[in-house]
């Protein structure tokens, strides 16, 4: 199948993976921030153990956050492929804005569908962006010979 | 013929786990392997219901083993009490219980039932139940002994709050706890938290004593500073450094000037990791000045328990009191001047807070009379409703209405209350609410 990644697991597990990825992501790169901000705001002396608790308090909440947006993310984005029965990128756009309505869905109507578009156009843009660069580098098909003429 | 050997070999090793040995017929070639290796089939998918299912039936199938080894034992263990070790040990435990009824009574408690047959029972006949009684009898003694200090209001109050303190964890997310669970919590939290006697002396307040005499000692480290300031003052080769800095710092040579502007760009940018910001220099002012034992972390847990609920809860029910206790003067009068123009007009503030989260240290700065504060953030669930006082219809607001409401709240520490046991000398600045929005 053109596209297809085979590298990633099939749909129902593919959802666990890509909600410990996201929590793995969210995690360091939250508690990395955290770190710093929290070792910067420490007076001399205190500022390894400033750090440490501000990454403690903050970074697995921003793990927790991303781990909710990858997983539901993942599960829309099966839901997608099931119902249309096709793999193409209209999955993961229809995916994200779903995702993104829904983070927002208790903001009200006005607030889920402005998230929504940023999720779409969010994900359109990722998904562009792929597509372009699995263009650039696709290998050309290798130059066969054409075959000897049969002698009669 | 020889990995046929082979595989009967690895069926029958000496594992007490039975070994599932599944093989697959990859390409014609038979590969026989262990259960623990399922990641080779299917070409790397272990599937996790399998796996879980594989599992909870390989325990269960251990814990047969187990109820088998157990009842084993116990018939082993009838034919141990008819030797004359178990009466010997039978009579020490019928003395034994004898001291435990006499102590028992002396406490004045209640002796049971149970624990009197026992007691009292003629020799009991050599079968295995001698030892299982005794120890039941000792086990209801023992319960029964201690049963009047189990009712007791204070054991009743403590075994409480150990509950609830144990609850605290898993606040940390957020959560709104009534004002009863709040005090209790508290106080037990006081008491645990100083859990060695070196925490308990960082964490008490120190005060000055006047008896202590006028004299200084001078502290033991003051010799070496002093003969390394001599050392800095008068060695030529420290001061020949010193000097080609300052010169460096202020050297008008274009060349110079412009390494100047590189070097300081570096430190500019290493300085943003290792400087010390606003924030930094406002809390180890508090840490200097007021309270040696201060530390962030905590304060932002007193808060998020303790301080805030507290202050929203007086500030939403129209409590004066426990506002004044909190709160410096300019605060006080702004907030209770809104809810006393309500309370003139005779409506009454029905408003519940239904969830508070997100309790964040936000900075700290030193305002201009050098007193520092802290700032914290904080978003609550409110339901705002306003009643008519005399007939409890609604004024204003509506019950179905739930916001979401951003709040700024400053703190700061004063020293002479260090001794309030409710506040521990800290007294809320100034209180706001930032935003609001309807949310469901």
């Amino acid at each position: 199948m053109r596209g297809a990644d085979v590298s990633r697991d099939p749909c129902p597990w593919v959802i666990l993976n890509d909600a410990g990825g996201a929590f793995a992501m969210g995690a360091i790169g939250g508690g990395t921030w955290h770190f710093i901000k929290g070792a910067r705001n420490s007076p001399y002396g205190e500022r390894f153990r400033g750090g440490v608790n501000a990454m403690r308090a903050r970074g697995p909440i921003i793990g927790g956050n991303f781990a909710v947006w990858g997983s539901m993310f993942s599960t829309f984005e099966c839901v997608l492929k099931g119902i249309r029965q096709k793999e193409d990128p209209w999955n993961s756009i229809g995916s994200g804005a779903i995702t993104g309505g829904l983070l927002a869905a208790r903001g009200g109507w006005r607030a889920a569908s402005v998230s929504a578009v940023f999720g779409g156009v969010l994900l359109a843009l990722i998904e562009g962006v792929g597509i372009a660069m699995s263009r650039a580098f696709a290998q050309q098909p290798p130059i066969v010979a054409p075959p000897p003429p049969s002698s009669q | 013929m020889m990995t046929k050997a082979l595989f009967r070999l690895r069926c029958t090793s000496a594992l007490s786990q039975p070994i599932a040995a599944r093989s697959a017929a990859i390409g014609g070639v038979r590969i026989a392997s262990m259960h623990t290796s399922k990641i080779q089939l299917n070409g790397g998918h272990i599937s996790p219901l399998k796996a879980f299912a594989d599992s909870v039936r390989r325990q269960v199938k251990e814990n047969q083993e187990l109820q088998s080894n157990m009842k084993l034992l116990e018939d082993h263990g009838s034919k141990i009490s008819d030797s004359a070790a178990m009466k010997k040990t039978r009579e020490a435990a019928s003395a034994s219980s004898e001291a435990i009824r006499k102590t028992a009574q002396a406490v004045g408690g209640v002796v049971g039932d149970g624990f009197k047959a026992v007691a009292e029972n003629p020799v009991t006949k050599a079968t295995g139940e001698a030892v299982k009684t005794t120890a039941k009898a000792v086990g209801t003694a023992a319960s029964a002994a201690t049963a009047p200090i189990r009712n007791t209001e204070a054991y009743k109050s403590v075994e409480k709050n150990v509950k609830s303190y144990v609850d605290e964890a898993s606040l940390q997310y957020g959560g709104y706890r009534d004002k009863a669970t709040r005090m209790q919590s508290r106080v037990m939290s006081r008491k645990v938290n100083a859990r060695t006697f070196a925490e308990y002396q960082r964490t008490r307040a120190i005060k000055a004593d006047e008896n202590a005499g006028e004299g200084v000692v001078l502290h033991k480290d003051a010799k070496w500073k002093e003969s390394w300031d001599n050392f800095k003052a008068n060695n030529s080769v420290m001061q020949g450094i010193f000097q080609a800095r300052k010169s460096y710092q202020e050297s008008e040579n274009p060349v110079i000037e412009a390494t100047r502007a590189v070097t300081d760009k570096v430190r500019g940018v290493f300085g943003f990791f290792f400087s010390e910001t606003e924030s930094a220099a406002a809390l180890r002012q508090i840490r200097d000045t007021i309270d040696p034992g201060f530390s962030l972390d905590m304060f932002v847990r007193e808060c998020r328990e303790f301080i805030i609920p507290e202050i929203l809860d007086a500030y939403l029910h129209s409590d004066a009191e426990t506002l004044k206790v909190w709160c410096s003067e300019a605060s006080y009068n702004v907030l209770t001047a809104i809810f006393t123009a309500q309370t003139q007009q005779g409506v009454m503030s029905d408003c519940k807070i239904l969830d508070m989260r997100h309790v964040d240290f936000h900075s700290a700065r030193v305002l201009e009379n050098d007193v520092p504060v802290i700032v914290v953030t904080f978003q609550t669930q409110e339901n705002n409703v306003f009643r008519n006082k005399k007939t409890g219809e609604i004024v204003q607001g509506s019950e179905d209405v739930i916001e979401a409401c951003h709040y700024v709240a400053i703190f700061t520490k004063v020293p002479e209350n260090a001794d309030d046991p409710v506040t521990n000398g800290w007294k809320m600045i100034d209180l706001a609410k930032q935003s609001s929005r309807t949310t469901w």
